[in-house]
């Protein structure tokens, strides 16, 4: 905390609101779905409208899971994102460290890497089915696993290269220098800086992996269905009743990815905020 | 490698199993095969062929569905030892990814929904129903008992492949309170010269829309509006005008497969949707239809034309602030002399049940299928308002078992069953040829350009009509002249024909 | 040296090219490049190969019809309107994302917060819940009726004000991009965040000690020292952008009319949903080429532009 001229403080005063308005407009549209999900359905629109409603009823939540199954659909979502985060971590890591270090396909590798992400999911897709089908991987974790790689391994390698970039490696040279060798020292000098780093680009690998819903259409059936299928589906009903139920799913869909990150809190916001450089 | 085995073996074991089971299953069945009891009726004890150990992957489309089908869980393992798991996706990915399965010969569902209009795009991949029902000796009973436009919706080329499972419709609905205040009488009789009623015509529609819109006919000092439907772009704008452009003598197209949808009748069509954007909420061309039903079960518009599940939901507390004070009415229509000719149409919200011809289960998935279409059973989809299923057997609509539902309104009941039996008698068919969903989304768009403003309306309509010739010549002009010409002949037998003459007047 | 990025803190002679150091780098990067060509490759070509096709539904078959997808596509006025509305919802929503992004990631940086750990997971909210959940939200706050926004609005100004938030021409497409930047605005934050800390703390004690004022330490320490970050997120943002399908799919339909359908929504449209495969393919491909091109013009011009100092 720095003190400093009157305008100085005043300045940073009027930051502070910035960043408190930030989070207020963040949160108060989920706090809406939340709202709804507890409604009664002729309250969805009331002129005014009410945030929190006078008859509250969890019936959306009750019929999600007797009705709707919500549970299984919990599960499988579970195990696809942690799974694919987890694989696409592992596959990322090292090669965004050549391309860093050793400058592996050129200067252009990297754009080359994530523009394959341009394309709109259905192209890649149908091929994606046929071969799946072939190889009997329709409505297999491994198989959702492995194709959600499609769009979270050009994403992860880009950030991992892009944080890679910035850090200075002849730390790691001096480790060499000192005796290590270079895996020995990848480990010791490298990885625990750069973990905070890899845990951010995990924890967006796993956002986009648990809402993703173009693949799971098309590559999972009932065996693998995960959460957001549900929700989408309640909400594109035709004749749309089903609101309170809809948003009781992203309600449902939220709290384990926001469970992971008040998990992952310490090294992610302290990791990122504070740098074990620093 | 050693992980590559293991596999290999479970999957082998599998195989293996698969192969007795199916072994086992026909020898069971072979007796049945032989020699069918003709007569047999569903449910007949030791007579019904058992699968147990069979599960149906059914893909039953939306969650609500979903609820229907399970409620019949129960009895489906009982009478065939049938388990059943369900696989939902939404509706608009659906042709598509069924489509890409089909292409290959496979199908992951046993069981499938289908909508009326897809039809003849996957006729050639579904499993005829009639040699199925001889085989097991089971009256589908999809005779007469069918409402009339629903008949249609059956059968491709002559083979029956699908049995109705869900029979949406437009109605009419209107506010009690705008159209039996006293003061609302008095003050349109003076304006226009003849009773308030809901509407005969799209004219007198448009008239009361205007009447009531921004006024104050609930007497509370609030100003609320004449009309509420839904024009979204899709199959929203596109079903509310059909109704309307099919009541000015409308049909998709004439002997030659030219396309009638800038003709004067369209004209017309849009131009009564156009006159009546003052009179509804802005937001009607592109909220989602949850939100523009609110607004008439808020009590805050004295008509709507919506899915018939509307005329339920205003009568439920929960969803409600109106119970008791709705009417429903037959959909406007258009008079032409001593005639009024009107043509609901039903919103495209149809689906069927079909058995894929790829399917791993076809046998036990046909059965399922009769099982639901019987009298019993649908009557009973259509009774539990959580599965969102209308009726569509004329026996389901004489049960005396919808006054049980609302004892107090039973005048109101029986309003709407005459007016669900009567959209199917008069309206008109979705429209049922190949690339039909290609047809409908380029209309649709189209007309909700230009309700936005952002195209004359004559310029759009006749862009419609370029892009449906184009849709024609990429499919084949030929043979798609020759599928309309089929289902012209079915529209003829419902008393549809294209009716210049009504859209000059 | 062709590099993507210059980051200050590398030294010019810690990289050698030693020839037996080759070998490891690749050896590093090939069970992604692996499992990259089996799963995208394969796809990629069998696209490609699709996209000089048409697909009769009818009969089943392919017919090989060259380039003419390609120029069909090309000459199509709505493809070209689709890819207007792209860039009318794209532009504003980049450049709020990384101003909002780059502010709030910076002050959480610099500032210290109480209870810093729980403002930057709530900041991080949006971001976790899918496009279509977003859009169902905002839905319901845009009503006009109905809706929150309008009745605060309303409030504020002392009389009913009831904007129209969707069904306006005008204003639809900056509704879509309301909130596109309120979902990912925290991507941005999080990943410059995460740039910010690789900032070792010794040189912001240089910089006070050499007197630089905050903005300066701002202009000539942290965008420099960040031009990797920002250019990785500013990449990454600019393709998801353009592959926006789901938010005003549900937020709009596309509407009013077709103002807010982007080109990945036409594509899908008239591409996939009536199983014109082929079609489909090629104007995916001209998209990607199209972005590509852009995103490779942009990574140019970020890294060869000097170290300031």
């Amino acid at each position: 905390m720095r003190a400093g001229t009157p305008w100085r403080r005043a300045g940073r005063g009027l930051v502070r609101l910035f960043v408190y308005l930030a989070v207020l407009v963040s949160v108060f549209p989920i706090l809406w779905v939340l709202s709804t999900s507890l409604k009664l359905p002729r309250d969805y629109y009331t002129s005014p409208p009410i945030l929190v409603p006078t008859e509250v009823t969890t019936s959306h939540y009750a019929g999600l899971f007797a009705d709707y199954g919500a549970g299984q659909y919990y599960r499988n979502t579970l195990v696809i994102a942690i799974g694919n985060t987890l694989l696409v971590l592992l596959v990322a890591a090292p090669a965004a460290y050549g391309v860093a270090r050793y400058r592996v396909g050129g200067r252009y590798f990297p754009v080359m890497v994530l523009g394959q992400r341009l394309l709109p999911p259905v192209v890649v897709l149908i091929p994606l089915f046929l071969l799946f089908r072939q190889a009997h991987l329709i409505d297999t974790f491994p198989g959702l696993i492995l194709a959600y790689s499609v769009f979270n391994l050009p994403l992860a390698i880009w950030m991992l290269i892009g944080f890679f970039e910035e850090f200075p490696w002849e730390l790691q040279d001096q480790a060499m220098v000192d005796g290590c060798s270079e895996l020995g020292a990848l480990a010791r000098v490298v990885l625990p800086v750069l973990a905070p780093a890899m845990v951010a680009a995990g924890f967006f690998l796993f956002v986009y992996a648990w809402n993703e819903l173009m693949y799971a259409i098309v590559l999972s059936r009932s065996e693998t269905k995960p959460i957001m299928i549900l929700f989408i589906n309640l909400l594109r009903s035709p004749t749309g009743e089903f609101f309170g139920e809809a948003a009781g799913a992203v309600v449902l869909g939220v709290i384990p990815a926001y469970a992971l990150t008040l998990l992952f809190q310490r090294y992610l916001i302290r990791g990122l905020v504070s740098g074990a450089i620093k | 490698m050693d992980s590559h085995s293991a596999p290999k073996i479970r999957r082998t074991r599998r195989e293996f199993l698969r192969t007795v089971g199916l072994g086992l299953g026909a020898t069971a069945l072979a007796p049945y095969a032989i020699d069918p009891s003709p007569a047999a009726a569903q449910g007949t004890g030791g007579k019904a062929p058992r699968f147990d150990g069979v599960t149906l992957q059914v893909s039953a489309v939306e969650a609500n569905y979903m609820i229907g089908f399970k409620l019949f869980e129960g009895e489906l393992q009982q009478q065939y030892g049938i388990k059943m798991v369900y696989d939902t996706v939404p509706v608009d990915q659906l042709y598509q990814r069924d489509m890409l399965e089909f292409s290959g010969g496979t199908a992951s569902h046993d069981l499938i929904l289908v909508q009326p209009g897809w039809l003849a795009d996957y006729s050639r991949h579904l499993e005829p129903l009639e040699p199925m029902a001889r085989k097991y000796g089971v009256n589908l009973g999809l005779g007469d008992d069918v409402l009339p436009a629903f008949r249609t919706y059956m059968s491709w080329d002559n083979v029956l492949l699908a049995a109705p499972f869900d029979a949406d419709q437009l109605q009419f609905l209107y506010n009690k309170v705008a159209f039996d205040r006293a003061e609302n009488r008095s003050a349109f009789r003076a304006k226009y010269n003849y009773d308030l009623k809901p509407p005969e015509t799209w004219d007198q529609y448009r008239e009361m829309a205007e009447f009531f819109s921004a006024t104050d006919w609930v007497g509370d000092g609030k100003k609320r509006f004449g009309a509420v439907e839904s024009w979204r772009r899709g199959i929203w704008c596109y079903s509310w005008w059909l109704c309307r452009f099919a009541s000015y003598g409308g049909v998709y197209f004439d002997e030659n497969m030219r396309p009638l949808v800038n003709t004067p009748a369209a004209r017309k069509a849009l131009d009564n949707m156009m006159a009546m954007r003052k009179s509804t909420p802005p937001a009607i061309a592109t909220a989602p239809n949850p939100e523009m039903r609110a607004i008439f079960a808020n009590g805050d518009a004295a008509m709507t034309i919506n899915f018939s599940s509307l005329a339920r939901v205003v009568m439920t507390p929960a969803a409600s602030k109106i119970v008791g004070q709705v009417g429903v009415a037959p959909v406007p229509g258009v008079r032409h002399g001593s005639e009024l000719y009107r043509r609901s149409s039903f919103g495209g919200g149809g689906w069927l049940l079909a058995v894929p011809r790829y399917a791993k289960n076809r046998d036990a998935a046909f059965l399922a299928l009769a099982y639901l279409s019987q009298p019993g059973p649908s009557l009973s989809l259509a009774l539990d308002f959580r599965t969102t299923v209308d009726p569509w057997r004329r026996s389901a609509l004489q049960s005396p078992k919808w006054y049980e539902i609302w004892p107090d309104y039973k005048d109101y009941v029986r309003q709407l069953l005459a007016v669900t039996e009567e959209t199917p008698r008069t309206g008109i068919p979705d429209l049922q040829i190949p690339g039909s969903e290609q047809y409908r989304s380029a209309l649709a768009t189209e007309i909700n350009v230009a309700l936005v403003g952002d195209k004359q309306p004559q310029q759009a309509l006749d862009d419609a009509a370029k892009a449906w010739d184009g849709i024609t010549d990429r499919f084949g002009r030929d043979q798609q002249n020759a599928f309309w010409s089929k289902q012209n002949d079915a529209l003829k037998k419902l008393g549809i024909v294209y009716r210049p003459e009504l859209a000059g007047s | 040296m062709g590099s993507v990025g210059t980051g200050v803190s590398r030294v010019r002679g810690s990289r050698p090219l030693r020839p037996w150091r080759l070998p490891r780098g690749t050896l590093f990067a090939l069970p992604a490049v692996l499992v990259g060509l089996a799963l995208t490759l394969y796809p990629l070509l069998y696209s490609l190969w699709v996209s000089f096709q048409e697909y009769n539904m009818m009969t089943g078959t392919w017919r090989l019809v060259g380039l003419a997808n390609y120029t069909e596509a090309l000459h199509d006025p709505a493809l070209w309107r689709s890819v207007r509305n792209t860039l009318q919802i794209t532009t504003p929503s980049l450049v709020l994302e990384l101003l909002f992004g780059l502010a709030l990631a910076l002050a959480l940086d610099r500032l210290r917060f109480r209870g810093r750990p729980i403002l930057v997971s709530l900041l991080v909210a949006p971001m976790m819940i899918p496009g279509a959940a977003a859009a169902m939200a905002f839905a319901l706050l845009y009503a006009e009726q109905y809706g929150p926004i309008n009745a605060w609005l309303s409030l504020l100004a002392g009389r009913r004000v009831e904007i129209e938030w969707l069904s306006s021409i005008a204003i639809a497409p900056y509704s879509v991009v309301i909130v596109e930047v309120w979902q990912k605005t925290s991507f941005v934050m999080l990943f410059l965040l995460a740039g910010l800390s690789l900032i070792p703390e010794e040189m912001y004690d240089a910089a006070k000690v050499d007197g630089a004022s905050g903005w300066q330490t701002f202009r000539y320490l942290m965008l420099p020292l960040l031009r990797t970050t920002l250019m990785a997120v500013i990449v990454v943002r600019l393709i998801d952008l353009f592959k926006m399908f789901d938010l005003p799919y549900v937020l709009t339909g596309g509407g009013p009319g077709v103002a807010t359908e982007p080109v990945s929504m036409y594509i899908v449209r008239v591409g996939f949903q009536f199983f014109r495969i082929g079609a489909g393919a090629a104007q995916s491909f001209l998209l990607f080429l199209g972005v590509g091109a852009l995103a490779l013009v942009l990574v140019r011009m970020l890294s060869t532009r000097g170290v300031a100092r």
